[in-house]
């Protein structure tokens, strides 16, 4: 006996039901999309217009993956701060004597990690981005979150 | 005339059997891609757990290992991020993608009552993809090497070997179909050869795709378009055609509607095929078309409806079946998951909800009611109903099976569950511009509940492990059919 178990139909066609309860949706999906057209996108997360450098600030925000720590929106989220605010200078305690050494680039020292500036500081979790990013890009990035509310 | 085989001369002995490097008997494709799956349960849940625990304490658990090389330093990086990618590389392309392959070189030539052509080459397949998986994965942790966004972060050499296991898969599943004879196929192969195409055509675009030096934006939506098409292509086209083939084998019934099986059917090809555009958020694309996507991805409630229905009514009349624990019980609960995802998608798409949750944890919650829930809880049924067979065990579902269950449902439906929660107030806390501190400290609970979730994902990936292996090591050998040749007596 050669086995070939086929599952076998109650039946063929398609229950009545099946069919109205198809077609009426179907329509609906038609009419609620001829009727919600009106609108725009918003930019998705970490690709808008490029910044001032010709650096795509967002894109390398995304790359670095910060939003896997500082939220999707980048505004904090678990132990990590928010980036909303760094125009106004550095929320988080071990980096306030950083920012008054370095009013200017403080963050860019603080995220390319390589400056003996921010040596000794705990970094807790945060990468050296230096090793990875260029200056360029960091400052790209530090400009685009200095745009942030 | 009695041979005494200790007087045998050294030439009279039997010749050697030769066995094959990669084996080729039937079933053997198959269970080297379940047991795989099995095995990555296990570790994407492990890892998970990790996953949780660098959400809620990044500081305790971030760890970083500096390597010199002779290129360079080669640095290990435990960080959020990378355990991020980990976990969901783990449970895409190790969980899913190895249960699924099994899936389809399991049900494929059991519906179709054919062996499976080139059982070796399918073997390699998974030989081919777990290896390349666990580079992949390694690699994920060291930054220097690691591109691309989520789910395609692999180097380029471990992207080429997953793709050429996806290729060897392909070969032999159509091969294997156009060489059978017989009607239009059972819904399950429909489900299967549409997964299988679109996993392989996706995986290889992802792979191209860093080649091709898209502009930032266009890169950034193509990897949105990917991972969502992931899911509504391959993750769920292939358990749904799981689900069409354990139900009625469970319950040996027939289906209730074949030509409701494949009007479901149609309406998912098209309907999943134009949901992933949901995922094109950008000035740059018309909003028109993001709409196509939106409108795609809330009627995609009706082919999981008529899925839903059609196999309810195939167990009608055996009802008392789902009271015993087995491969039933997986895929009742699978069901029940495939509505619910189903209808939150639904509710996902709609736009006064996506004004709320756009950007929170809403849409992770929702993915996973439909990794953790619908799609491991058919793998689950599956691997009820396959594993006695292919490791031919006499072995009926007990109380290990019954703690997979109940543990797996649990938790999917908590983890899910919390970061939907989670989303919602997390957006509702946006819109009153709540700061971002206390916007942590609300999200902090609900991940602590995600993390009681996820650990009873783990407890159930556990115990589907340990069942297996208790399986294997002690229960009595039996017979089962091997497709395409003759049945012992009594099958």
């Amino acid at each position: 006996m050669t086995v070939h178990t086929p599952i076998e139909s109650r039946t063929r066609g398609v229950p009545a039901w099946a069919l109205a309860l198809s077609g009426a949706m179907l329509v609906a999906g038609a009419v609620f999309f001829a009727t919600n057209l009106g609108g725009q996108n918003p930019p998705i997360i970490g690709e808008p217009s490029p910044s001032e450098g010709g650096l795509n600030a967002q894109g390398i925000i995304r790359a670095a993956a910060c939003q896997a720590c500082h939220g999707p929106d980048l505004e904090g989220q678990a132990a990590f701060p928010s980036l909303h605010g760094v125009k106004d200078g550095p929320v988080s305690e071990n980096l306030q004597q950083l920012g008054a050494d370095h009013p200017d680039d403080w963050a860019n020292l603080w995220i390319a990690g390589t400056d003996p500036a921010v040596a000794g500081l705990d970094r807790g979790g945060m990468p050296v981005f230096g090793e990875t990013l260029s200056a360029d890009e960091i400052a790209a990035v530090v400009d685009y979150l200095k745009t942030l509310p | 005339m009695a041979v005494n085989p200790k007087k045998l001369r050294p030439y009279d002995q039997p010749p050697r059997v030769r066995r094959p490097i990669v084996p080729a008997d039937p079933g053997n494709a198959a269970t080297a891609y379940l047991v795989a799956a099995v095995v990555w349960f296990l570790l994407a849940t492990g890892i998970g757990l990790l996953w949780v625990g660098m959400q809620l304490f990044p500081d305790v658990l971030s760890l970083s290992l500096a390597m010199p090389t002779l290129s360079g330093e080669l640095t290990f990086d435990l960080s959020p991020a990378t355990v991020t990618s980990g976990f969901w590389n783990a449970l895409v392309y190790g969980w899913l993608g190895n249960a699924g392959l099994g899936a389809i070189f399991f049900i494929t030539p059991r519906l179709l009552g054919v062996r499976l052509v080139d059982e070796g080459i399918a073997t390699l397949s998974a030989v081919v993809w777990n290896i390349g998986l666990l580079a992949g994965l390694t690699a994920l942790y060291v930054p220097q090497v690691v591109a691309g966004g989520a789910l395609t972060e692999f180097p380029l050499p471990v992207d080429g070997a997953l793709l050429l296991a996806l290729l060897l898969a392909n070969d032999s599943f159509w091969r294997t179909l156009l060489g059978a004879r017989g009607g239009l196929p059972y819904v399950s192969i429909w489900y299967f050869g549409v997964a299988l195409a679109a996993f392989t055509g996706l995986y290889g675009l992802g792979t191209l795709a860093p080649l091709l030096n898209l502009p930032d934006v266009g890169a950034a939506l193509a990897n949105a378009f990917y991972g969502r098409a992931l899911e509504t292509l391959w993750v769920s086209g292939v358990a749904l055609g799981t689900l069409y083939y354990v139900i009625p084998r469970a319950t040996g019934n027939p289906l209730y509607s074949s030509g409701m099986a494949m009007l479901a059917w149609l309406l998912w090809l098209g309907l999943a095929s134009l949901a992933p555009i949901a995922r094109l958020v950008d000035t740059s694309v018309p909003f028109a078309v993001t709409q196509v996507g939106n409108v795609a991805a809330f009627l995609l409630v009706l082919p999981a409806f008529l899925v839903v229905a059609n196999l309810l009514q195939t167990i009608h009349g055996r009802w008392t079946r789902a009271l015993a624990p087995g491969t039933l019980q997986f895929a009742l609960v699978a069901l029940t998951f495939l509505a619910a995802t189903a209808l939150l998608e639904g509710i996902g798409a709609l736009g006064s909800v996506r004004a709320l949750v756009a950007r929170t944890e809403w849409a992770v919650g929702v993915q996973l009611f439909a990794f953790l829930g619908t799609a491991t809880l058919a793998f689950l049924a599956l691997a009820d109903h396959a594993f006695p067979r292919l490791l031919r065990r006499d072995w009926s579902s007990g109380m290990l099976a019954e703690a997979s269950l109940w543990a797996g449902f649990a938790g999917a439906a908590v983890a899910g569950l919390a970061l939907i929660a989670g989303g919602i107030a997390h957006g509702s806390l946006l819109i009153q511009g709540a700061p971002g501190d206390e916007i942590s400290g609300t999200l902090f609970w609900f991940r602590l509940v995600l993390g009681a979730g996820v650990g009873l994902v783990a407890l159930a990936a556990a115990g589907a492990a340990l069942n297996v292996f208790l399986m294997y090591t002690g229960a009595p050998r039996a017979e089962y059919a091997v497709v395409g040749e003759t049945a012992p007596a009594g099958q």
